[in-house]
């Protein structure tokens, strides 16, 4: 599913302020695993996911996702991977709060060119999946904390995503709502789908069949 | 691309009324610019250089305008001529006080340039004539010519061809649409010596303040004693007109002489009616309002650099977010940057384009209610756009704070 080889990240590369985010990380994650990355602060947890959800680019290094070599990639082919491909969790959920639930969810549908009223149906069981059919009409800044990280995992599943990538997403939610949250994970696991949680909770990062730590760019065995 | 426009506006449609607080700030913006900093700078630029010249005690007229005249334009050189283009444009199009008469004597007209200002202002750079001319009529919309010849009182080196009695011919044509409106009729009844003079400072309406209950809206100070108002016809009537009048003199002048030596010098009989604390008191109050007004281009100034840099940033964290939400979807960063631009362009083009607009409208309001410049009846109205700016500005901005708590987590995926 995911191969990264070599992969290095470097900010303000060849200035003065240079930093090595990622260094030499070689990683393959198979179709089907549930894995957890945790580490430090600034070790580069957040750097990783965003070059595995293709939102950013390594210095060097090579990235095969899905049989397909990312690096070398257009801009629009990227977009396109991402947008069918890939769900994407933040933790601070990333929604557009002036739309309601359902438009939030038809998002990525809406961008794959879908029509609408496919669209919507789509939605509507993504909406049901995560338990929140009844507040699809609603915007999401009246939801809770929980109920918005739903929305978010619903807009992740609903183009039918292999890949689903969550950065901290429990770091906003309580005890439960991160319960709830492991659970449609866990969930979405069974059913296939491949799952990289990035997270300092150790509860979340004890569910996982695989943990992977990172500090200071590099992944320690 | 029909899809990427339907998601586009149905990404925007909830942001619809933030966008237009938005506007709404825009279009006040340029209208306070356009109608009060401008024109507010150009004055304290002119009465900078009024001040200069005045202090120098140099032998040159010049004339000091106002908000409600909007410009500041002489064909004197050293002067700064920085706003007749926005004159000439047509910003002001329909303010017809601000109507600009260039008025040429007879055939030389290379000679002698006058600059009519308002409906009394009149200036000749080259300080051979001073004459007062009819005003365009606002009710009948035409220059306000009459029969007769307009009493004139020209200086020492016209005298010669123009003796006192004589007449002139006075072609008048605007300056805006170059065309020739009318030619009227100077009647020589006075003679000024070159050296009588100083200076010549007009406030436009303004004087109404402070002169024109005395029924003198142009002043001319003469040199060292003598001050010549020249009154407007529609304080006095034409048998009270003299064709010219000493109006304000020095307390050490001996007035009866004084008379003697207008009587002698201008022709005609002059009476005084003030002194020269009048005239110091004018001064104050002009320095003072042009102080006054100094402060608020300051504040104006802060505010706008406050105000747009503030928006500034939260547009961009703003448009971040969308951007990124959108980015994080499937969209391409070229896509979605352009409708980002194309939102924003949507909302300022036309705010400005309505800024720009309404500008001279507001101004002429302005001028219309009476409202001369340098009063204090201007400063509600600059205190009035100034709250609702500052309004739009905080509803803008409360509009906007929920959108930026995500955005950082993104920018480095930008």
């Amino acid at each position: 599913m995911i191969k990264l080889e070599n992969v290095c990240k470097v900010y303000n590369n060849g200035r003065a302020n240079q930093t090595t985010a990622l260094k030499n990380i070689d990683l393959e994650i198979k179709a089907g695993e549930m894995v957890v990355i945790t580490g430090p602060s600034g070790s580069g947890k957040s750097t990783l996911l965003h070059i595995l959800a293709l939102m950013d680019e390594p210095t060097s290094g090579s990235y095969l996702f899905d049989g397909e070599m990312i690096s070398g990639m257009t801009d629009r082919q990227k977009s396109e991977i991402r947008n069918r491909k890939l769900g994407i969790i933040l933790q601070d959920y990333g929604l557009v709060d002036e739309l309601t639930a359902i438009q939030n969810v038809e998002l990525p549908l809406m961008i794959a060119g879908k029509r609408k009223r496919a669209a919507r149906m789509a939605a509507r069981n993504a909406l049901r999946m995560v338990g929140l059919s009844e507040k699809e009409r609603q915007k999401t800044s009246r939801l809770s904390g929980g109920q918005r990280q739903r929305v978010s995992i619903a807009r992740a599943i609903v183009a039918g995503a292999k890949l689903i990538l969550a950065d901290e997403p429990t770091g906003a939610l309580d005890s439960v709502a991160a319960g709830d949250f492991m659970e449609l994970m866990t969930g979405l696991n069974r059913n296939g789908v491949t799952v990289v949680i990035v997270t300092h909770n150790e509860t979340v990062a004890n569910q996982c069949k695989r943990q992977l730590r990172l500090v200071d760019g590099e992944i320690i065995p | 691309m029909v899809k990427r426009i339907k998601m586009a506006t149905m990404l925007y449609s909830p942001f619809l009324i933030k966008e237009l607080f938005f506007g709404a700030q825009v279009f006040l913006m340029v209208v306070l610019l356009m109608v009060v900093i401008v024109p507010v700078t150009n004055v304290i630029s002119e009465y900078d250089q009024m001040e200069r010249l005045y202090g120098q005690d140099i032998d040159r007229l010049i004339y000091y305008t106002q908000i409600d005249t909007g410009i500041g334009q002489t064909e004197t050189k050293d002067l700064d001529i920085r706003f007749a283009s926005w004159l000439e444009s047509g910003c002001l199009e329909k303010t017809y006080r601000n109507q600009m008469v260039r008025a040429k004597m007879g055939e030389d007209t290379e000679q002698i340039t006058m600059l009519i200002y308002s409906e009394q202002l009149f200036l000749d750079t080259e300080f051979q004539l001073i004459g007062r001319l009819p005003a365009f009529d606002l009710t009948t919309e035409s220059w306000g010519l009459n029969e007769e010849a307009y009493p004139m009182i020209i200086s020492e080196d016209l005298a010669v061809d123009y003796p006192p009695g004589s007449e002139m011919l006075l072609k008048m044509d605007c300056n805006r649409c170059k065309e020739e409106h009318s030619e009227i009729r100077g009647l020589v009844v006075g003679i000024l010596k070159r050296d009588s003079m100083i200076s010549y400072i007009g406030k436009g309406g303004g004087n109404y303040d402070y002169l024109g209950r005395l029924g003198v809206n142009t002043l001319a100070f003469g040199r060292e004693k003598m001050v010549i108002g020249v009154y407007d016809e529609r304080y006095f009537h034409k048998e009270d007109w003299n064709g010219a009048a000493v109006f304000s003199v020095a307390e050490s002048v001996d007035r009866k002489e004084l008379l003697a030596q207008m009587n002698a010098e201008v022709g005609v009989e002059g009476r005084i009616v003030g002194t020269d604390d009048l005239y110091r008191n004018s001064m104050d109050k002009v320095i003072q309002d042009a102080e006054a007004e100094r402060l608020l281009v300051i504040l104006f100034a802060v505010v706008f650099v406050v105000d747009f840099w503030g928006y500034i940033l939260m547009s961009i964290r703003k448009k971040g977010h969308l951007y990124a939400i959108l980015f994080m979807c499937g969209w391409s960063k070229r896509e979605a940057l352009i409708v980002n631009l194309v939102s924003v362009v949507m909302i300022v083009f036309p705010a400005v384009c309505l800024g720009l607009y309404m500008a001279p409208l507001a101004s002429e309001f302005i001028l219309r209610e009476g409202f001369q410049g340098y009063t204090w009846h201007i400063y509600p109205i600059i205190c009035g756009l100034f709250l609702m700016t500052m309004l739009c500005g905080v509803l803008t901005a409360f509009a906007r704070q929920r959108n930026l708590n995500v955005v950082t987590q993104y920018r480095e995926g930008i």
